[in-house]
């Protein structure tokens, strides 16, 4: 009986296992990395991909989630690019991530061209996603949307070969954070859940014990290996970046798995054709039990071969002196200056390349703060004027639409360039202002693009280019005084009004005597009317006379 | 109409009454029945409601410490590495500024100096905001807090809890180097200070403590307030910290005064008056008494804790310190706004207790009302008397003063308006004059190199000496002036006053509304000499000539004399930090010389009639 149950087990396992390598395919992997002797960097990458003869359009799902694929179905979305982060990452100190993401909340999305109304379907997506992933994406309004130019090309295969970009849209909400209530949506998306193989690291109260986490969510089509786009699939690949730091969580000689997640990691994912775990380790510490396999520097172990719940440790880190690890690439630091009602936006980017390098700079800046564009200036450390090689701005509309600044620079070898322009500080009228209004309200951060082939990092997602994050930034503009005297005066008011009502109403009305012996107010009424009707009657019978009278005279 | 007909009668008695009036109720607000207690406003704060994690101790503080001598140059070379290995973010910058704008005029000699930061990055957000820790490096000592901002960073460095960065900022030559270091920061740059560059920021700064500290051990926390022009902190910061030194059982103080044992004695009232009037003595300076008011320019809500050590009291160690600025970063990192509720004005009798300006601006108003009062009833007056010379013969039944009144409204309107007498044109020539005078003292600075050439004087004599010849030349003018240029009437003589008058009481209100302890003080030595200077004869007019020279800005600098030098006073005017140069020359000394103007037209209005 038992060897029975045992044989069902198998041709069950099996089963799966065609289904998954018949046209779909899943892939897990973790990959731990030190950016220096203080920090470990994880990054979780967990990806779908289903072969598909036409369009993405499917009435069965297997591993691909129903609840994406039917929101993706019904929106006809391209391409879909999700991400939400709390923490910023410092591009300077730790090196360019696998994938970027800004601070916040950030949703790019190709639609279909066949979509009739894009705006609608964008509100729709919107809307649907937030209530997918618990955040308040619904916030990202057409004071928020933009269609980027240039910056936001689409990763996968289009469409006709042309891209056309009425159908993007791209929103940033930067106040959002990443809450525990929107990783577990994100979590129920892997087709193993948090149950089994790097998935089962995914501890929501420790990954948020740390310096920097980000959750993406990646939908696009892709060619079939072979580069000919006869064959296409789809592709849905869901990340998380997550970075600790081992002097707060006072771990600083060894660290293991179990210390960094409060779990160990388990064995692969059944339904996974791929299930490994990477770690790289600074010189000097020692991986235990020792990793013999080794891919690019990279210490592999396949979860496939894990026989139990393990634990793998990291020994002997040595305390860090003063490091500095150096960015290759180019970093942005963003930051406002000005007080008061006027305000500037510097962008300090930095080319740490021996060569010249083009970049696009993209900022979206909110309806309320009104930019001058003549003040936007371009200069090196070295004071020379760099002109941008080409300039689209899109002045904002009050409460409709933001400024949009998109620039493409070409940045001198070794160089700081500073991009600045100024602006004023609108005013909202009090109903505009969200709760907690003397927080503030957020610029998204400004978005570098590159081409990935400048860049030493991994070309996994995005294909051929890079976008690197600034800060976003948190500017105070007028606001009314909500508090106790505007109280003041509403309860003045109101008190007022009643009062002078009431005064009013006593002051106009004429008060008299009444005689005991007065009729009574119907009577009194009725008398009148009929008053009223013999006195016209007598009129009309004395002009009647009247005109008689004329006549004969 | 009655009460007006009254009012006109007792003009005089009014004012008295009114001035006097605005006095005691000033004075009455010292009074614990008079003012309240300091309560939150802003719950976000909620001091003391986490536990501090003594995670450092008294010789880790005196650990660090250890590592300075005095020589700032090693320390601050000490402090990078320190700071590094605690694991901050540590950038610095240069700057060079000019100090003294007389004595150095033409010689462009720039102090040099370093600013040092270290950025504690919380890890519970993305940079947007920031509270700053500013330890100013003092030249012949060292400054204790250097320790305590050290174990606090390294403490800070290991915890999860922190949502807004924590900027350590050690400054060197007080305010110069906080405000290179502010300009820096907001791209404001400042004509005197040459600063370089930030190498990276900290998103918006939300609050500043700044510590001083010139013992090992401290009796006492004294709470500096007081910024540039009478600015002053957000009272739930003060509140916050005087809450958490309660709570820790530190004495703490302002101004140097405690909170009275027993507030309901006269010696607990004399004790809340002491305070107030120091603390608007320091505000009326319109110079700031700490590096917070360089903060305070930013609109970054900022105090300094300076600690005292006396030898006959018990003292307490720096780890009792170490831990109520934990609290206070504990509190700010709550903070999910910028500060915004509680009071921007307010006058503290004590730590505990505070006067709203709903409370003292009334006694301001009262003492104004005297030469507002004193100007209409003259104005009122001037023109029932024309309207009784002709109107009488005419009319015998506007009698009473009521219906006359009520004639002379429109008359006066159509006279003013319509025909412009030479007498008021005399008198706005006279009044732009005054004000060319108050231009003159004002640029006169300027013309030191001139005269210390001339006579051959140095750079701050010439610059005094300067000052006071453009004072008497104005009064010598004024004098030969009236005399010569312009006929005053006995009207013109009169409008003349009433301008003056009016022109008296806008000012001084004006002034009030920026810096209320400067407008006060000065409407309490203006006000009577303002309201009952008139044109007269005999020794009454030099009674007057005296009582002006006694409040004239010479005599005034020399009572408050050990407040601060005139050279300081100018040089915190160019770099636009301090208004009191421009507000005495400009405002003062134009006022000032109208009256004088008004003692000497008596003469001349004999000659007239």
């Amino acid at each position: 009986m038992q060897k029975n149950m045992l044989g069902l087990f198998v041709l069950i396992y099996f089963a799966m296992f065609c289904t998954c390598n018949g046209n779909e395919n899943y892939e897990e992997s973790l990959k731990l990395d030190m950016i220096d002797p203080e920090l470990v960097y994880g990054f979780f990458n967990f990806t779908t991909t289903w072969n598909y003869e036409h369009w993405f359009a499917p009435r069965h799902y297997k591993l691909f989630p129903r609840s994406l694929g039917q929101l993706i179905q019904k929106y006809n979305i391209a391409e879909l690019h999700f991400t939400m982060t709390q923490g910023l990452w410092r591009y300077k100190r730790w090196g360019f991530p696998d994938a970027s993401s800004p601070t916040g909340a950030q949703l790019w999305v190709w639609f279909h061209k066949n979509t009739e109304d894009v705006d609608k379907n964008w509100v729709g997506f919107t809307n649907a996603l937030s209530g997918l992933f618990c955040a308040s994406l619904n916030f990202i309004n057409k004071a928020v949307t933009v269609t980027p130019k240039i910056s936001f090309r689409p990763v996968g295969v289009v469409e006709g070969g042309e891209t056309d970009n009425t159908f993007l849209r791209y929103g940033t909400l930067s106040r959002e954070n990443l809450c525990t209530e929107n990783l577990t949506p994100w979590m129920k998306l892997l087709p193993c859940g948090s149950k089994a193989g790097p998935g089962a690291l995914l501890n929501p109260s420790q990954l948020h014990h740390s310096k920097f986490l980000s959750i993406g969510l990646h939908f696009l089509h892709d060619c079939s290996e072979g580069g000919s786009c006869e064959r296409r699939h789809v592709k849905l690949e869901q990340h998380i970046s997550v970075v600790y730091d081992l002097r707060t969580l006072n771990l600083m000689p060894n660290f293991s798995l179990l210390s960094l997640f409060k779990k160990r990691v388990k064995p692969a994912c059944p339904l996974s054709s791929r299930s490994v775990l990477m770690v790289r380790v600074i010189e000097g510490a020692t991986i235990s039990p020792a990793l013999t396999e080794s891919v690019g520097g990279f210490s592999v172990l396949n979860l496939h071969r894990l026989k139990s719940d393990s634990n793998v440790q990291v020994k002997g880190l040595k305390t860090p002196g003063v490091t500095t690890k150096l960015n290759h690439g180019v970093t942005n630091h963003c930051y406002l200056t000005g007080i008061g009602l006027e305000g500037g936006f510097v962008c300090s980017i930095v080319n740490h390349n021996n060569r010249e390098i083009p970049i696009i700079f993209f900022q979206v800046v909110p309806w309320f703060l009104h930019t001058q564009v003549h003040t936007l200036k371009v200069v090196s450390r070295q004071n020379d004027i760099i002109s941008p090689a080409w300039i689209s701005y899109t002045p904002g509309k009050i409460r409709e639409s933001p400024n949009i600044m998109e620039l493409i620079v070409r940045l001198p070898s070794d160089s700081i360039t500073e991009l600045s322009f100024h602006f004023t500080k609108g005013f909202m009228t009090w109903i505009e202002h969200p709760p907690d209004a003397n927080h503030g309200f957020y610029i998204s951060p400004a978005v570098i693009t590159t081409k990935t082939n400048d860049l030493n990092i991994s070309k996994e997602l995005h294909g051929s280019v890079q976008h690197i994050y600034s800060e976003a930034i948190l500017v105070n503009i007028p606001v009314p005084d909500f508090s106790m005297p505007y109280n003041v005066i509403c309860l003045v008011c109101t008190v007022l009004a009643i009062s002078f009502g009431s005064f009013h109403n006593l002051a106009t009305r004429r008060f008299h005597k009444l005689s005991p012996n007065e009729v009574s107010p119907v009577k009194k009424k009725f008398l009148s009317l009929i008053e009223r009707f013999k006195s016209r009657k007598k009129k009309n019978v004395d002009e009647s006379l009247a005109s008689t009278a004329e006549k004969s005279s | 109409m009655k009460l007006l007909k009254k009012l006109l009668c007792n003009v005089n008695k009014v004012c008295v009454f009114t001035y006097l009036a605005g006095v005691i109720w000033f004075i009455l607000l010292s009074h614990p029945q008079f003012h309240a207690r300091c309560y939150f406003s802003e719950n976000a704060l909620s001091p003391g409601l986490v536990h501090s994690q003594f995670a450092s101790s008294n010789n880790e503080i005196a650990r660090f410490n250890r590592y300075f001598t005095g020589d700032t140059e090693k320390t601050q070379q000490t402090m990078i590495s320190l700071l590094q290995s605690i694991g901050l973010e540590v950038h610095q910058q240069k700057f060079a500024f000019r100090e003294d704008f007389i004595n150095q005029p033409e010689e462009f000699q720039l102090k040099n100096g370093t600013n040092i930061y270290g950025f504690m990055r919380a890890p519970r957000s993305a940079g947007t905001e920031s509270v700053v820790i500013n330890i100013p490096l003092f030249h012949s000592q060292l400054n204790y807090a250097v320790g305590i901002a050290l174990a606090l960073a390294k403490q800070m460095r290991g915890e999860m809890h922190w949502a807004k960065d924590i900027v350590f900022l050690f400054t060197e030559h007080d305010s110069y180097g906080a405000q290179a270091w502010l300009d820096a920061y907001h791209g404001t740059p400042s004509f005197h200070i040459a600063a370089d560059p930030l190498t990276s920021h900290a998103g918006s700064i939300q609050a500043a403590i700044v510590m001083e500290m010139k013992d090992k051990s401290f009796t006492y926390i004294n709470l500096k307030l007081e910024g540039y022009n009478g600015q002053l902190p957000n009272m739930d910061l003060s509140n916050l910290a005087v809450r958490l030194f309660k709570l820790r059982e530190i004495l703490a103080s302002v101004n140097y005064q405690f909170h009275p044992y027993d507030p309901s004695t006269m010696d607990g009232f004399k004790s809340f008056l002491k305070t107030t009037l120091k603390m608007m003595k320091q505000l009326s300076t319109g110079m700031s008494s700490g590096n917070h008011g360089d903060f305070l320019r930013y609109n970054i809500e900022a105090i300094t804790l300076e600690g005292i050590r006396s030898k006959q009291h018990p003292n307490r160690d720096l780890l009792a310190l170490h831990r109520i600025l934990e609290g206070i970063c504990r509190s700010l990192n709550n903070l999910l706004e910028r500060f915004h509720q509680s009071f921007f004005f307010y006058l503290l009798p004590s730590t505990e207790r505070y006067i709203s300006i709903g409370m003292y601006m009334p006694c301001l108003g009262l003492v104004l009302l005297a030469p507002v009062l004193k100007a209409l009833s003259m104005l009122v007056r001037s023109e029932i008397t024309d309207s009784d010379v002709t109107e009488e013969q005419s009319d015998d039944q506007k009698e009473s003063i009521d219906d006359i009144l009520q004639d002379v409204g429109s008359k006066y309107f159509e006279e003013t308006v319509q025909t412009p007498t030479t007498q008021w044109n005399s008198v706005v020539q006279m009044m732009i004059l005054c004000h060319v005078a108050g231009y003159l003292l004002f640029r006169s600075p300027s013309f030191t190199p001139v005269w210390s050439s001339m006579f051959s004087l140095t750079f701050t004599t010439s610059f005094i000496f300067l000052l006071v010849t453009v004072h008497l030349a104005a009064l010598v003018f004024m004098e030969l002036h009236s005399q010569h240029f312009f006929s005053f009437t006995q009207e013109g003589a009169k409008n003349f006053r009433v301008a003056s008058l009016l022109h008296a009481a806008i000012a001084v209100g004006v002034i009030s509304i920026m810096n209320f302890s400067l407008g006060f003080i000065v409407s309490l030595f203006l006000v009577p000499v303002v309201t009952f200077i008139q044109t007269r004869e005999g020794w009454l007019k030099y009674l007057q000539k005296l009582s002006l020279i006694i409040i004239s800005l010479p005599l005034i600098h020399f009572y408050t004399h050990h407040a601060y030098e005139v050279v300081q006073i100018y040089n915190f005017h160019l770099t636009n930090r301090s208004w009191l140069f421009p507000a005495a020359s400009l405002v003062y000394f134009p006022m000032w010389l109208q009256l004088w103007g008004i003692t000497c037209c008596s003469k001349h209005v004999e000659i007239a009639n």
